[in-house]
């Protein structure tokens, strides 16, 4: 169907908000930067122009050292997991599916955790966060496997086999981390209540990458999603390859998810909060719920991490822990929805 | 050269699961221009024998010939604009509208990146309209009654166009009304040059309005003909346990116990 106008009016509320909530959320921290301030840095270092010039060095460097790649990595992250949320719910046919709840973060965290304290990531820009998609992917097929049952995907033994799975990997990541000379609270609570803080331009670019590269390919599964919703047996007769494209779609989504826990630990709730949120305003059509969801899941992420910072400022909360709350409550009341029987949304 | 018949051939089709056979040497041809119904009592093999026919599943021995061609050879995208299937259970668990649902049917048409014209949507909404729909193509399809998805469903497949349709109980859910529209409007498909195979419980039903009926028994095949001819007060007794007398006037199928 060609985009319709209340489509097109959604990107476009989407875009610009998305925008706003950047330069907002780069604005407002410990030290407030005027906005004026945050756009002449950006526009100073992105066209080299001289409109930076003449500005406070310390609020340059709040902006462009500190707070512009934590925003821009929180978005990214945000993006990611929230098509990777919209695009597990259509493949399993599981409105629950996310990639906290299946497993997915824990595992490729925990590979991450190994990586760094075996020191094998130096060898390789990219090593840590392609060690954290091998684990992602492995903790994707167990919990797959374990589930699928002729073919089918049976959704009760995905889910705990997921939450099981999800644990296991956390104790795993507290047991390394604990036998490691690096051991601290702090440590821990980075990988497992994950977050962006002290984030810097090298774990966006290797977190960037992957992640984009994966959600702009996805894109091209979407009516391949969009047939899955009606089951198995309908979607394979509408010419959809089941088997291969699964392979697919769980290698790409990993990818995300891998890369996002890579460096920024266990971010949980984010892909079911947004593709639901987002189901609700745009529809279920993934050609618009996939990109929709992206940009929705790059707002929201900037704005948690915004809260996390300020709210009990000058202590930070860890982001996972923000999520959480607002994602629970939400499962909770989808949980309740599906026993309902009425379906989702 | 003679150009290969229209038709899908089954030849010795089997299939069995664990030592378990569910279909043995199955062996018929589907022509099109014919309304084709696949009874027996439970556990039969019916739904068994429509997924090898959409390959939904292999058979473990014999072949099928799509039109002079294995099924196996054909490439999905294509075999899919030749057959289509409406199974046991469609699921509308995420809240699709209705149009969109049937849209889907035109996806073995659409390119990767393809959208939908305005012709696919032209042609969803007669598919819709067809089974007694219209103006439903906004609605969410989880707000629809068992019935009312069930004729979504049905109206998926049409959208397909495809030559020959296979239909798993396409009736259940269905008031007695539509389920005697559907009948009608499967066999004025099946007229207009179409294959037409539903699998049915209703034997009255299917001896009323299907040009030939195929009997299956613990995966075997018992008989198959015209239901006139093959739904004898024997084969009545014998395989469904349940006697049957027919109207001396339109010769309506009755079946007691």
């Amino acid at each position: 169907m060609p985009i319709g106008k209340k489509t097109l009016s959604v990107y476009v509320i989407l875009a610009s908000l998305l925008a706003l909530t950047v330069v907002t959320c780069v604005s407002l921290g410990a030290v407030s930067v005027p906005f004026d301030d945050v756009l002449r840095v950006i526009a100073g270092k992105l066209l080299w122009l001289d409109a930076g010039a003449g500005i406070e060095k310390s609020h340059e460097l709040i902006v462009w050292n500190i707070r512009l790649p934590r925003v821009l990595l929180a978005a990214t992250i945000g993006g990611g997991l929230s098509i990777v949320g919209a695009v597990m719910q259509a493949m399993f046919r599981n409105p629950l599916a996310e990639p906290g709840i299946l497993g997915w973060s824990s595992g490729g965290a925990f590979f991450a955790v190994l990586a760094i304290y075996t020191g094998i990531y130096q060898r390789w820009f990219f090593l840590l966060p392609l060690v954290a998609f091998a684990g992602t992917l492995l903790t994707a097929y167990t919990v797959y496997g374990i589930s699928r049952y002729r073919g089918f995907v049976e959704n009760t033994t995905l889910l705990l086999c997921g939450v099981a799975l999800a644990t296991l990997f956390v104790s795993l990541t507290t047991f390394v981390l604990s036998v490691s000379n690096a051991w601290s609270m702090k440590e821990m609570l980075f990988w497992i209540m994950g977050g962006v803080d002290s984030r810097t331009w090298t774990h966006f670019t290797m977190a960037a990458a992957p992640v984009l590269t994966a959600s702009v390919i996805l894109l091209f599964y979407a009516k391949n999603l969009n047939a899955r919703l009606l089951g198995y047996e309908t979607a394979k007769t509408l010419g959809v390859d089941i088997e291969k494209t699964t392979r697919h779609l769980i290698v790409l989504s990993s990818l995300i998810v891998g890369a996002s826990v890579a460096v920024s630990g266990i971010v949980g709730f984010v892909g079911l909060i947004i593709p639901h949120s987002v189901r609700l305003i745009i529809g279920v059509d993934h050609r618009r719920l996939l990109p929709a969801s992206f940009i929705a899941g790059a707002i929201f992420l900037p704005v948690a991490d915004l809260i996390a910072r300020t709210v009990m400022s000058p202590q930070e909360l860890r982001l996972g822990i923000i999520t959480s709350f607002i994602g629970v409550p939400f499962f909770v009341f989808l949980l309740r929805r599906n026993f309902s029987g009425k379906g989702i949304a | 050269m003679q150009k290969e018949k229209q038709s899908i051939k089954a030849s010795e089709l089997s299939y069995g699961v664990n030592g378990k056979t569910i279909v043995a040497d199955a062996s018929f041809e589907i022509e099109k221009n014919e309304f084709l119904c696949v009874i027996g009592p439970n556990g039969a093999g019916k739904s068994t024998l429509l997924r090898l026919l959409t390959r939904i599943l292999n058979p473990s021995e014999g072949r099928i010939l799509l039109d002079g061609k294995d099924l196996r050879q054909y490439e999905a995208k294509k075999l899919y604009r030749k057959i289509s299937f409406l199974p046991q259970t469609s699921y509308f668990d995420f809240p699709l509208s209705v149009l969109e649902v049937v849209l889907t049917g035109r996806y073995p048409y659409l390119g990767i990146l393809e959208s939908e014209s305005e012709e696919d949507i032209k042609r969803a909404e007669d598919c819709l309209s067809l089974v007694d729909m219209e103006g439903f193509s906004q609605r969410k399809v989880t707000t629809l009654s068992g019935g009312e998805q069930q004729r979504v469903s049905i109206a998926r497949v049409l959208a397909q166009e495809t030559d020959f349709i296979f239909l798993d109980e396409p009736s259940s859910h269905l008031d007695i009304h539509h389920k005697f529209a559907l009948m009608e409007l499967l066999r004025s498909i099946a007229r207009k040059g179409k294959g037409v195979v539903a699998v049915l419980h209703d034997l009255s039903l299917a001896s009323r309005f299907c040009d030939r009926v195929l009997v299956l028994e613990n995966g075997r095949t018992v008989a198959l003909g015209e239901p006139s001819r093959v739904l004898s007060e024997k084969l009545l007794s014998s395989v469904f346990k349940v006697k049957g007398s027919r109207d001396p006037g339109n010769g309506n199928l009755f079946v007691f116990r």
